[in-house]
């Protein structure tokens, strides 16, 4: 018999989850006002757009060459501002009891 | 806008740091109240996570039977990635798995904080949460209170401490740092996924309550500067990457942090560790990088910072983050003690909590590692080239064959010659002990 490598043997059966999928699993008590805002007149300015590849949920998309942020999916790391070149991204805090619940934090 | 009665103190965040705060000022008999924005203490919060439980254990003796820790740490793995390789150093001594247990326990935070802001409360300190502060309150110059910017009350106090973690809004938005740029951040994502107890201790070799903590660098995140990690709930696994947010930028990688986690997963030593486990939580937050030569200003009249939002974090491998930040508050609420006696709050008088920092194990271990970050920086063959070549070295020692072992010898020093240059190497080894270690 020959040994089969193990490394490649599929993950018993388990539908792969995607970023949707994980975002649907987080806690989340949505407010009705964003927590983000851009000013979208220092995007123009901007090269690089890291934005849409530094947030882990994937929050940002350019819609007919404009930044649009979806606050709803935010796990609220704050990485966006953080990393934004223009310091176009205005992030604030959701009001509190608000945004993301972490169970296993 | 309504305002209630002053206050003596406020904190700001109920995170290790300010309830470490709170606890020592609620026993030493003054008011106090903690404020998280949460629906609970710790609802906000994501860390590896071990909870190195030394400074707790001065607080709560029975620590290890009252705490709600996971597993203790009996295990630890550092593991060397390349591409589709793993070389591994893995310990666990007898000391690591009988009490104290290395003062090692991994833990989740909704737990663990929830516990500790309990313990704040019955020493009469009061908590607050669903409460965001948006700004502080200012009199001619000094920091005097709280606002919610909304409808809740605003709150004045003689002194306020702010310990909001590693999103430093407050901090920054008082001037006690410059903007916080992507040179001072990491990002880190992390999934909890969860088996059924036996297969958990099966796959890592752990019985009873003994839990394995395994870290994993080299290239295990797309040679970017971070690590892997790997760590054992009860019947869960907390699976995460980090990795320095400048860095990410400056490497244009096209990958997003979910995709980084994925490949990590993914890589051939850690698939068969999260195989048919059930991903239930995914989830992200930022560690402070700002290193010892780049830590903001630690206080101003009226106000002190701790924790992670003053930069208390240890960058380098040990990843101590939760003791420091107990520490910081316990310093704070010392030098909030001393300055309550002479009725002054003025930064004259706060200023002792940085001298306080200054002689305490915080600033002293920062100060050790201040070259951690910068030097794995100019220096990426430490975590990409020479991880690889010691693979490939120890591979063709140990490939079984019928060359004689000192022609493969031989074959390996050439190797060793035409890939490194000798001297850079050597250099790149003794900058490496002088400061990573
Ligand atoms: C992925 C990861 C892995 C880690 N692993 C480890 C580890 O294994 N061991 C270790 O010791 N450390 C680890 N750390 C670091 C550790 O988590 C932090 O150093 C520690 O939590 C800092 O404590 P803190 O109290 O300063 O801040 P935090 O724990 O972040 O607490 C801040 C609190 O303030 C609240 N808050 C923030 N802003 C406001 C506001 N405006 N109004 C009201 N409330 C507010 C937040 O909700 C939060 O509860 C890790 C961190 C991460 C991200």
């Amino acid at each position: 018999m020959t040994p089969e490598t193990i490394i490649h043997a599929a993950p018993h059966g388990k539908k792969k989850l995607t970023l949707e999928d994980k975002l649907y699993l987080v806690k989340t008590k949505k407010d009705n006002i964003s927590h983000i805002t851009i000013e979208h007149k220092k995007c123009t300015r901007c090269q690089n757009k890291v934005c849409l590849r530094v947030c882990p949920a994937n929050t940002y998309e350019e819609r007919d060459g404009k930044i649009e942020a979806a606050y709803e999916n935010c796990l609220e790391c704050g990485s966006c501002k953080v990393a934004c070149p223009e310091g176009a991204i205005k992030w604030e805090n959701p009001r509190g009891g608000f945004g993301v619940t972490f169970l296993n934090g | 806008m309504k305002q209630s009665d002053k206050i003596e103190v406020i904190v700001v965040g109920a995170g290790p740091s300010g309830l470490a705060c709170a606890y020592t000022l609620a026993k030493a008999g003054v008011e106090v109240l903690v404020l998280e924005r949460g629906e609970y203490p710790g609802a906000k919060n994501m860390f590896g996570g071990i909870f190195f439980s030394s400074i707790m254990e001065k607080f709560f003796p029975n620590f290890l039977e009252d705490a709600p820790w996971e597993r203790f740490v009996g295990k630890r793995k550092f593991a060397l990635l390349t591409g589709d390789s793993e070389m591994t150093f893995e310990m666990s001594p007898s000391s690591f798995n009988r009490s104290p247990f290395n003062h090692s326990f991994i833990a989740r935070r909704g737990q663990m904080d929830q516990w500790f802001a309990k313990k704040v409360e019955e020493a009469g300190g009061n908590i607050i949460p669903n409460y965001c502060v948006r700004d502080f309150l200012y009199e001619k110059g000094k920091v005097v209170g709280i606002t919610s910017g909304g409808d809740d009350d605003s709150f004045l106090a003689d002194c306020i401490v702010c310990s909001e973690g590693a999103n430093s809004l407050l901090t920054e938005r008082a001037g006690l740092r410059e903007k916080i740029g992507p040179e001072y951040r990491s990002i880190a994502v992390k999934e909890n996924i969860r088996f059924s107890q036996s297969v958990l201790e099966d796959r890592f070799g752990v019985t009873g309550q003994q839990g394995a903590a395994y870290e994993y660098f080299g290239s295990s995140v797309k040679g970017l500067l971070g690590n892997g990690f790997i760590y054992t709930n009860k019947d869960s696994l907390s699976v995460g990457v980090g990795f320095s947010l400048s860095d990410f930028i400056k490497s244009g990688n096209k990958k997003t942090p979910h995709d980084i986690l994925e490949e990590f997963k993914s890589h051939p030593s850690i698939a068969p560790l999260v195989r048919g486990g059930e991903t239930v939580e995914y989830m992200a937050h930022m560690i402070p990088s700002d290193g010892y030569n780049r830590l903001p200003k630690f206080y101003r009249d009226g106000l002190l910072i701790t924790g992670d939002a003053a930069g208390l974090l240890n960058t380098s491998f040990f990843h101590e983050g939760v003791n420091l930040a107990m520490q910081s508050g316990i310093l704070a609420a010392e030098t909030i003690i001393e300055a309550r006696a002479k009725k002054n709050y003025s930064s004259e008088n706060l200023s002792k909590y940085e001298e306080k920092l200054n002689a305490s194990f915080i600033l002293q271990d920062l100060k050790n590692c201040k070259n951690f970050l910068s030097f794995l920086t100019t220096h990426k063959a430490i975590i990409n080239e020479y991880p690889a070549l010691m693979n490939d070295i120890l591979v063709e020692y140990f490939t079984v064959s019928e060359k004689p072992k000192t022609t493969i010898k031989k074959e390996i020093f050439n190797r060793i010659r035409k890939n490194v240059n000798i001297p850079r190497m050597a250099s790149d080894m003794w900058g490496a002990w002088r400061n990573l270690v």
